[in-house]
């Protein structure tokens, strides 16, 4: 079997006395593109946090790309590009300083690359104005260059649709679509907005409580209902 | 590491806030200038001479007479007799302890900024350093490189340190350059007495020294560099730990005032000379007051200053390699 | 926009700087605690500081002001005193520059007169002098009020011996330094003149005064202003809280007193 990108083997998270993931597992193989899905609350971004490193968990291990993201952190993470709930960006900088700053943390990182990020965000005339005078959306889809920048082989997007227009959200799925199948990328996707999910996403995990309730491949959910009425099955017992 | 210093210089700069602090610096200067001037020439008035010894002569004099004055407290009595000694050590070696102009300007503002206005200056940069990147979020992006966590605090001190330097610096160009067009930008040369010792509330001259004003300069602003280091990194420690700038310069302010406060008045209180706020203003122990507290030597208060100041770093880098991020 | 060359040369800039001032903190701590900071001796005196004081004081009439509180100022609320009124006239009398230095000391005695006047820098100030005006012997006879409770007569002629010798020591210590310069010497009033036994005490002053007189007599261009007339009748109106050292308006009227003399001699 071919190694996992992601791998979440039995993690924990407790804060305080509240648990926050309990004992989750699950894997996503290379090329997938995977969905977090689950109301607000339920763990989905304290889980892509343990999976960038920022926490850490209590009980359990992650890997990505085979390694350990505490015991291996640089070698984890320097696969991962990441947007973890808003679009934070140095709202002073230009937009141009802040892919700069970025690339210089990654290394691996050339002119060339940033250019070809830039257009494919369609920042390119705005890339030398403040971050502070731009609208949401040119925000993530600048976030999105920063997370794109090192080409991860694999991209974690928290509520990546947040923001964008119609327009937008098509163009960023079909460039989701494009990297996955084509360059082999994984992504995982986190959201609660179902009919997004079902159009983007080739496997899901419903996640409530800190639990995983199921997880499940894209086609086989659709077959018989749309995603909507499953996760509301999912959800109710 | 390089390239994640030249990172934080880049977020520095485009912060501004060096910018601030360099203007607020710059208007200050201005004012004190404006006030020193006006002081020079309300003594020349009233005495209707320039020369230096007849001012200082009537310094010793006014002091004497402030001392006949039975409502004085010992320590104030003891600080104006060692004022009294000093002034007399000057006048009997016939050295002006305030060659008019631009570096003299600077000695006595350096001299009177180190405890409160540098490191206050200092603060405004470094307590955001960390905290800036938690209240925008940016830390996310931060700490999702492959790049060890230590690493990034490391370089984000190293600007630290760079900055502290720049502000320094700034500080002495400025200073030098407005007040150098009232009183002159001679005077680099003026000799100066240092090395006086305060012992048991007497003034020893024993081991004093006279060095040109540049070297002075120099070693004054040797250690205000210093002290603003050990400010700059203790405002780095609440920088990483509170994820608002806002209350970790709240903390730092509180701290530093209530310094200035407690070096006037706790004499009786041993204890708080372990305190760092109390051992800030440093180049006293250059021009030879008496300490806050009765024991303090250069050599104590830079001893307790890089004590706080290395558990401050060993702390900001345990709580940041660990930290969970929210 | 910040310029990645401007962020390098910033960085370069400061490290430079951060060791220069590294350097300067080394200096400091070796100079203190390694103390191997040279004991120099005084580097010269740059000349052209003495030549310019000469330059000032040629036309400049230099008043220097010697002894106590009176002299002082103590108890005027304006902080003047019969000293800073005079300076007042004068500058107001004419064009001409008027420095002052005035050297008393609250509570000084004849005998600490006597030792101040032998420091290096006020006889410099002596040498520089035009004009000298003078108090002393208040508290060589009032003793901050001990004389007037242990009434003793015998005492008082002690103090009053002890005191005319220093006053000539001061005097010929003054005329060694200062061949020219006149010497105003305010003698003494009776501030407790509303009190009982006012007799006594008008007479204990008045030979006190006589002796001054006497003592100042012996000396060139020497002048006694007697002030005991200027505070016998209305003593209250011109005396301070303490009973004791003029009022403003008291000083006011001595120094009107000194102002008539000098415009007088000039």
């Amino acid at each position: 079997m071919e190694r996992a990108t992601v791998q979440f083997d039995k993690v924990t998270k407790k804060i305080g006395k509240k648990t926050i993931i309990d004992e989750i597992s699950f894997s996503i193989a290379p090329g997938e593109v995977f969905g977090l899905l689950g109301p607000n609350g339920a763990g989905k971004t304290t889980a892509l946090r343990m999976l960038t490193g920022l926490m850490k968990p209590t009980k359990g291990d992650i890997r990505l790309c085979g390694y350990s993201i505490q015991k291996d952190f640089e070698k984890a993470i320097q696969h991962v590009g990441a947007i973890i709930e808003n679009p934070d960006l140095y709202s002073y900088l230009t937009g141009y300083q802040n892919l700069i700053h970025f690339a210089r943390m990654s290394g691996k990182v050339n002119k060339e690359r940033l250019t070809e990020i830039i257009a494919l965000v369609g920042l390119a005339e705005a890339i030398n104005d403040k971050v502070k005078t731009y609208s949401l959306g040119m925000r993530q889809r600048l976030g999105l260059a920063q997370a794109l920048l090192h080409s991860p082989s694999l991209v974690v997007l928290d509520e990546p649709t947040n923001g964008l227009d119609p327009a937008g959200i098509g163009e960023l799925r079909q460039y989701l679509k494009k990297i996955a199948h084509d360059e082999g990328v994984t992504v995982l996707v986190s959201s609660h907005l179902l009919s997004e999910m079902e159009l983007l996403c080739d496997g899901i995990a419903i996640i409530q409580k800190g639990k995983i309730l199921q997880i499940q491949k894209m086609q086989d959910i659709v077959k018989n209902s749309t995603l909507e009425e499953h996760f509301l099955e999912v959800t109710d017992r | 590491m390089i390239n994640l210093v030249f990172n934080e210089i880049t977020k520095l700069l485009g912060k501004r806030r060096l910018l601030v602090v360099t203007l607020i610096m710059a208007m200050l200067m201005a004012v004190f200038t404006y006030a020193q001037a006006k002081e020079i020439e309300r003594t020349r008035e009233r005495l209707g001479t320039e020369d230096w010894r007849t001012t200082l002569q009537q310094q010793i004099i006014d002091t004497q007479n402030r001392l006949g004055s039975t409502r004085i407290s010992d320590e104030w009595r003891q600080t104006l007799q060692i004022r009294i000694a000093q002034q007399q050590y000057y006048l009997d070696n016939d050295i002006n302890p305030a060659e008019p102009g631009a570096p003299t300007f600077l000695r006595g503002f350096i001299e009177n900024s180190v405890q409160l206005l540098l490191p206050l200056m200092v603060m405004v940069i470094a307590a955001d350093l960390v905290s800036s990147e938690k209240s925008l979020g940016t830390i996310k992006l931060l700490l999702t490189r492959p790049v060890k966590r230590w690493r990034i605090l490391l370089s984000k001190y190293i600007t630290l340190i760079l900055a502290v330097s720049f502000i320094i610096f700034i500080f002495g160009l400025l200073g030098y350059l407005i007040s150098g067009l009232v009183f002159g930008y001679k005077g680099w040369m003026a000799p100066v007495i240092s090395g006086f010792v305060v012992q048991g509330g007497e003034l020893d001259t024993a081991s004093t020294f006279i060095i040109p004003q540049w070297q002075y300069l120099l070693m004054a602003f040797g250690l205000a560099w210093f002290v603003s280091i050990v400010v700059g990194t203790l405002s780095f420690l609440l920088s990483v730990l509170v994820r608002s700038t806002a209350a970790g310069m709240g903390i730092m302010l509180a701290a530093l005032i209530s310094g200035t406060i407690l070096s006037n008045m706790v004499s009786s209180w041993e204890a708080a000379k372990y305190l760092f706020m109390v051992n800030l203003n440093i180049t006293s122990y250059l021009t030879g007051q008496s300490p806050p507290i009765e024991g303090m030597t250069l050599g104590f208060s830079v001893t307790i200053l890089t004590i706080w100041a290395a558990v401050a770093l060993f702390l900001s880098f345990f709580v940041f390699t660990r930290q969970d991020v929210y | 926009m910040v310029k990645v060359r401007q962020v390098q040369a910033f960085a370069l800039f400061a490290a430079v700087l951060s060791i220069f001032w590294f350097i300067g903190l080394l200096l400091t701590m070796q100079g203190y605690i390694g103390s191997t900071m040279p004991v120099m001796t005084p580097i010269a005196i740059d000349e052209h500081s003495k030549e310019e004081k000469s330059a000032i004081q040629k036309d400049t009439l230099a008043v220097l002001a010697l002894g106590d509180s009176l002299t002082r100022g103590t108890g005027d609320s304006t902080g003047k005193g019969y000293v800073g009124h005079l300076i007042d006239d004068l500058r107001q009398g004419s064009d001409q520059n008027v420095s002052i230095h005035n050297l008393a000391i609250n509570g000084q005695r004849s005998d600490q007169l006597a030792q101040q006047i032998q420091q290096a820098d006020v006889q410099r100030t002596i040498q520089g002098a035009d004009l000298i005006v003078l108090t002393i012997g208040g508290n060589d006879l009032f003793r901050r009020g001990e004389t007037l409770l242990n009434f003793d007569m015998n005492a008082i002629d002690g103090y009053r011996e002890a005191y005319i010798q220093n006053l000539n020591f001061i005097l010929s210590e003054i005329r060694k330094h200062n061949n020219e310069a006149t010497i105003f010497y305010l003698g003494l009033y009776n501030p407790f003149i509303n009190l009982g036994d006012s007799e006594t005490t008008s007479k204990v002053i008045r030979e006190w005064n006589y002796e001054s007189a006497e003592a100042l007599a012996l000396y060139d261009h020497t002048v006694f202003v007697p002030t005991f007339d200027l505070f016998q009748l209305n003593v209250n109106q011109y005396l301070y809280s303490d009973q004791f050292h003029p009022n403003s308006e008291g000083y006011r009227i001595m120094a009107d007193r000194l102002t008539s003399l000098l415009t007088n001699a000039r």
